[in-house]
């Protein structure tokens, strides 16, 4: 998947609306809406998309959109 | 009022009783409750047998004044139900009592809501005690004057964040209650549900691993008297089992520490 595509469909349904849009460079806990339902629904898009899953304890640990990235593995990206 | 006067109140003598969810839990501690207050008979269904022998470990049933049955099944696969159904004819018992604490949660954002887990959840929430209900009726066996309870959740009643699902699955059994009692009050049959608030139990613990440390705090400052534990909810139902409750049908009886008072 294509990293401004996956930023751009994560935006949209993580339903953020403090800011227009997100970069690698964000960090979710700045984020107005960062609060258990979006750490779940981080949880169930990466679920969804790429078929892997992740745990809150390792959300917790991430700090910016590249963190999550990460997390997923770069593989996963173009 | 001391605990054997409250057992006494509470006396199941000669009673069958069917509970589900045992191993764990409401279900366990209900389980421990009722095998303190001298029923006949007791079966016990659960997924995971060690955990189901170490309730009834708990429980202290005594061999010569009430038999313990086991009946280990998920009722997640399609032939649980009958083949519990059968499990008890081929006992020859007739229930006096029935637990459904059997359940399970999935908090999830509505956006991310599949079909799949709203499915699951209704499932295992939802059909299997009204469907079980269903053929053990209708297999007559169930006594007049018999007690069904459904274990629902403060959920089904109000609403919060992320359980959508969990909390249709638990509403639609507080209106299967009412519609149930009525149908069967010809019988002196009894239909009650619970709606417990927070309680502490492995299945709340998991929910509490997916939440920020702050949002479990919030859950908890909506509580006035703090989070429940399986024993607040297993005695009550004890009590409803029992004749001292044999005018009490149709009802929602809502358990929770003040939560829904707001």
């Amino acid at each position: 998947m294509k990293t401004d595509q996956f930023l751009s469909e994560l935006h949209a349904a993580l339903e953020i609306k403090s800011l227009h849009s997100v970069n690698e460079k964000t960090c979710l806990k700045d984020l107005e809406e960062y609060d258990s339902m979006m750490i779940l629904g981080i949880i169930a898009f990466v679920d969804e998309k790429f078929n892997k899953s992740l745990t809150t304890e390792q959300l917790n640990g991430i700090t910016d959109f590249k963190s999550l990235m990460d997390l997923i593995g770069l593989e996963n990206f173009d | 009022m001391g605990w054997k006067t409250l057992i006494n109140m509470l006396d199941l003598n000669e009673k069958n009783i069917l509970i589900t969810g045992a191993s764990s839990g409401i279900g366990r501690a209900i389980s421990i409750v009722v095998g303190k207050s001298s029923p006949s008979n007791v079966i016990l269904c659960g997924r995971d047998v060690r955990r189901l022998e170490e309730t009834i470990q708990a429980s202290g049933f005594i061999p010569d004044q009430a038999k313990c049955y086991r009946f280990i099944g998920d009722f997640s696969e399609g032939h649980t139900i009958p083949d519990l159904v059968s499990f008890i004819k081929d006992l020859r018992i007739s229930l006096d009592g029935i637990v459904f604490s059997a359940g399970i949660d999935k908090l999830m954002p509505f956006r991310f809501l599949s079909e799949k887990i709203l499915s699951d959840l209704l499932h295992i929430n939802t059909v299997v005690p009204v469907e079980t209900t269903r053929q053990l009726l209708k297999n007559n066996l169930v006594n007049p004057q018999g007690s069904i309870i459904f274990i629902s959740s403060i959920m089904g009643v109000v609403g919060q964040p992320g359980q959508v699902a969990y909390s249709i699955s638990k509403g639609g059994l507080i209106s299967a209650t009412k519609a149930l009692a009525l149908e069967l009050s010809k019988d002196k049959i009894r239909v009650n549900v619970i709606t417990p608030g927070i309680v502490i139990t492995d299945l709340t613990k998991k929910m509490f691993d997916s939440l920020t440390p702050e949002s479990v705090d919030e859950i908890r400052k909506m509580h006035p008297l703090g989070f429940g534990k399986p024993e607040d909810v297993a005695n009550f139902v004890s009590f409803l089992l029992s004749d001292q409750a044999s005018w009490i049908t149709g009802s929602t009886l809502t358990i929770d520490g003040g939560y829904s008072a707001h």
